[in-house]
């Protein structure tokens, strides 16, 4: 482990200077308003090159936030994660978990908008077809499918309404800072429930002071200085 | 009475027996160089029969040795002979820190009495000298190393202890990493060593290579002698610079045994190397400084793929060499995304072992891709020149993307993998979200309303079906309220301009449901409506009723009011009845 990172610092010392330069080019798109996910990303690895992981990720974040279905942010932020410190606290899940997860993030905003269209689209049809179908004949066939329509398209909506939300009002953040302490109330003085670090992931769930209730991925929670932490939609925006 | 007398008798030279127990400390105040010795002294008139009592233990001092000794006394005291019998137990301690500290009070039962000696507090100071060592341990004369009853006596320790340093090779390349072993000589009883530091020279970067955890000794013969030998240490050194190179000096304390322990300090003997340059003739183009002895191999995960999948390639580096002096290789440009390598190490001082580089692969067209050759070389020790490993070139199937491919990764979570690199783009377009799009909403807005005019195109078929007698109805008032509106209006204002909207709006009503055209007169569109088949009756009353509104468009006498009503009830009945007839255009 102890070589990995002496290679691992070996090569940000080389990849440095060529990884400052891109990022000046790719800060500056983003400073000028610019929200693409391959923008996003490609900050990502600058970050990564230059050794700040936590700044790594919430670009990675910030690139799945606006298409989930980016497999390079998404394997690159794996990948971060499994060389963390505290890659021991992200749950595990089954195999079937992960295909269901696997199939709602390719399903981005816009491919489950454009999803949703077409269901909008066919279940039209389909009740344009139930009502205009022979009345001597049974209802049956026609009626199933409308049903089927109808079901996949509230389903979509749902997701649909899901997905906008949560990309509207993510509350992921990323520990910038290389050890942080998470504390029990929003206060120095109280006492430390855990210690984190850089790049781990969190979810905010209150802000107040300066401080953030932040919840970790095993599930416990605690107070955190906003200073340590950037959030991957940033407050305001 | 005579019975207790008697008892009495016999237990008094219990009852009149002397015994005083007494403890004591060489010296209240020590340093950590000197030895505390606590002696328990009993002293008795009769003969003391206990069992030794065992060493006290308390702070900031390792007990060390005990002796005991017992000695008795007679002397004539008048016409009375009185013998003393004295039992005294020494113990020994080590000081371990500076500090103050007591020594608990002992309690030492003889026969079935307990007696108690009091608590003793003792301080610690920094010694002036060298606090560990301890080759001339400051003891009180007369009961300290002069002693010549003492098992330590500094006159009884023999022998010798050194440390001697054997390079692995006494030539090596530039670079090349060299192994020192570090070996204990000794003819004592060693039973444990401490390393307390190393003095480095320049010339070289060093690593731990192996550090023992126990003394594992082996014999030897050193010089004619026949010595005890073991490793306590192997460094390995990288030089960096040629010519001679001395090894770094190890220090240490033996703890040694001679009936007691005693700590000696030991150094290692100097020890040289010769480093040799590196050759400068056909130095290959991309050698990057390797200097060892390896062995190459490289793998492809797969060799089909698809489009925006990834393919992992991995160059194996093993042997013996300076892994942390040189630069990976690096694939040549191509069409493909390939990332800079990632190093998983299984080195063992960073010097022996094996090197894994990832290169992760993202090809970004479709077809056949030619992965190129990638190229390392190193200076190899072992045959004194320079070596080269030339990786095939691989073809690479790439196909179309699909779904499934996204999904691709599940499979591949185990194995190992690199950052992926960035990615090309001339321009990043800002993201658009579809729902804040307008044609979206339009399109959704067009299906809804498509589906509500259908619905209701259905429901009027629907009706037609069910009642069609109020769904003539319904057409006729439609009509009425389309091409009639104005009449109506003047029927109910009881307006005489009644007929001429009436028949205006008739005649249009029936131009347009039966496509008569305007220019015709009343006579040539009701001849027209003969032919379509319209029932005579029905044509009869749209002639009398187009007749009655001739008349009273030219007519002076205006119609009462109940007879324009009725006359307007008419107008409704004949709108009926053509509704009731459909579109026969």
């Amino acid at each position: 482990m102890k070589a990995i990172w002496t290679i691992l610092i070996l090569s940000i010392l080389i990849f440095s200077p060529l990884a400052a330069s891109e990022y000046d080019e790719l800060k500056d798109l983003e400073d000028q308003g610019i929200q693409n996910a391959d923008l996003y990303y490609n900050l990502g690895v600058t970050y990564w090159q230059l050794g700040q992981s936590g700044m790594a990720n919430l670009y990675f974040l910030r690139a799945l936030n606006l298409d989930s279905a980016h497999k390079p942010a998404k394997e690159n932020l794996n990948y971060v994660i499994s060389l963390s410190q505290d890659r021991e606290l992200y749950p595990q899940h089954l195999f079937l978990l992960r295909i269901f997860w696997e199939a709602y993030d390719y399903m981005n905003l816009n491919r489950t908008a454009i999803l949703t269209l077409v269901l909008l689209l066919i279940s039209a049809l389909s009740l344009f077809w139930l009502l205009h179908y022979d009345r001597e004949k049974e209802l049956e066939l026609p009626s199933l499918v409308l049903g089927i329509c109808l079901f996949l398209l509230l389903s979509s909506s749902t997701i649909l309404g899901v997905k906008a939300y949560r990309q509207a009002h993510n509350k992921k953040a990323v520990l910038i800072q290389n050890v942080a302490e998470l504390r029990t109330t929003a206060d120095y003085k109280a006492n430390r429930v855990a210690v984190i670090h850089e790049a781990l992931i969190l979810i905010v769930e209150e802000s107040k002071l300066g401080w953030s209730l932040v919840r970790l991925p095993d599930g416990s929670s605690g107070w955190l200085e906003d200073a340590d932490l950037k959030r991957v939609m940033p407050l305001g925006r | 009475m005579k019975r207790y007398l008697l008892l009495t008798v016999m237990l008094l030279p219990i009852i009149l027996m002397a015994i005083s127990v007494t403890a004591s400390v060489n010296k209240n105040r020590l340093s950590l160089a000197d030895r505390l010795e606590y002696s328990l002294a009993i002293k008795s008139d009769s003969s003391i029969s206990i069992s030794e009592p065992s060493p006290p233990s308390f702070k900031l001092f390792s007990f060390v040795n005990m002796r005991s000794s017992s000695r008795s006394s007679t002397t004539l005291n008048g016409f009375k002979l009185e013998t003393q019998h004295l039992r005294s137990y020494i113990y020994y301690y080590i000081p371990q820190k500076e500090g103050i500290t007591t020594i608990p009070a002992q309690e030492i039962k003889i026969g079935n009495k307990v007696y108690s000696t009091p608590a003793i507090t003792v301080t610690v100071v920094a010694s002036a000298s060298n606090p560990s060592s301890q080759s001339s341990p400051a003891i009180a004369p007369g009961f300290g190393f002069d002693d010549p009853d003492l098992p330590w006596s500094a006159s009884r320790i023999t022998g010798s202890t050194m440390i001697r340093a054997y390079p692995e090779r006494q030539k090596v390349y530039k670079g090349q990493p060299a192994v020192v072993s570090y070996y204990l000589y000794t003819d004592q009883m060693v039973r444990s060593f401490n390393l307390e530091g190393e003095k480095d020279f320049p010339g070289y970067g060093k690593a731990d290579y192996e550090s023992p955890t126990m003394l594992k000794y082996e014999t030897v013969n050193q010089g004619g002698q026949r010595l005890q030998r073991a490793l306590i240490k192997r460094i390995m050194l990288l030089p960096n610079e040629t010519g001679e190179l001395q090894a770094p000096l190890v220090q240490g304390r033996a703890r040694i045994y001679e009936f007691g322990y005693l700590n000696q300090k030991v150094n290692s003997v100097s020890a040289w190397l010769e480093v040799l340059p590196l050759p400068k003739d056909n130095v290959p183009k991309n050698f990057s400084g390797a200097v060892g002895s390896f062995e190459l191999s490289d793998n492809l995960s797969t060799e089909s793929i698809s489009l925006g999948e990834a393919i992992t390639y991995s160059l194996r580096i093993a042997g013996q060499g300076n892994f942390n002096q040189f630069a990976h290789p690096q694939f040549p440009e191509s069409s493909a995304q390939i990332s800079s390598p990632m190093a998983i190490d299984r080195l063992n001082a960073g010097v022996e072992g094996s090197r894994t580089l990832y290169y992760t692969i993202i090809p970004t067209e479709k077809g056949s891709f030619t992965l190129p050759s990638v190229s390392f070389s190193w200076f190899d020790t072992d045959r004194g020149v320079y070596q080269s490993y030339t990786s095939q070139q691989r073809e690479i199937q790439v196909k179309s993307a699909t779904v499934a491919s996204y999904f691709s990764s599940l499979l591949e979570s185990g194995k190992p993998q690199s950052i992926r690199p960035m990615l090309f783009r001339h321009n990043y377009p800002t993201y658009h979200n579809c729902l804040k799009q307008v044609w979206y909403w339009l399109v959704i807005a067009i299906i809804l309303a498509g589906t509500i005019f259908s619905a209701y195109l259905v429901w009027l078929k629907n009706k037609k079906h069910r009642d069609p007698e109020q769904y003539n109805q319904m057409m006729a008032d439609r009509a009425l309220r389309k091409y009639l509106e104005e009449a109506s209006e003047a029927a109910k204002s009881l307006s005489q301009e009644f007929y001429t909207l009436a028949q205006n709006g008739l005649m249009n009503y029936l131009s347009e449901k039966y496509g008569i055209s305007l220019r015709f007169s009343s006579p040539e569109k009701i001849a027209e409506l003969q032919q379509k088949k319209i029932p005579d009756a029905l044509i009869t009353d749209l002639t009398s009723f187009l007749e009655l509104c001739e008349r009273q468009r030219f007519s002076p006498e205006k119609r009462d009011a109940a007879s324009l009503m009725q006359d307007y009830h008419q107008l409704r009945r004949i709108v009926l009845a053509f509704s009731k007839k459909g579109n026969t255009k």
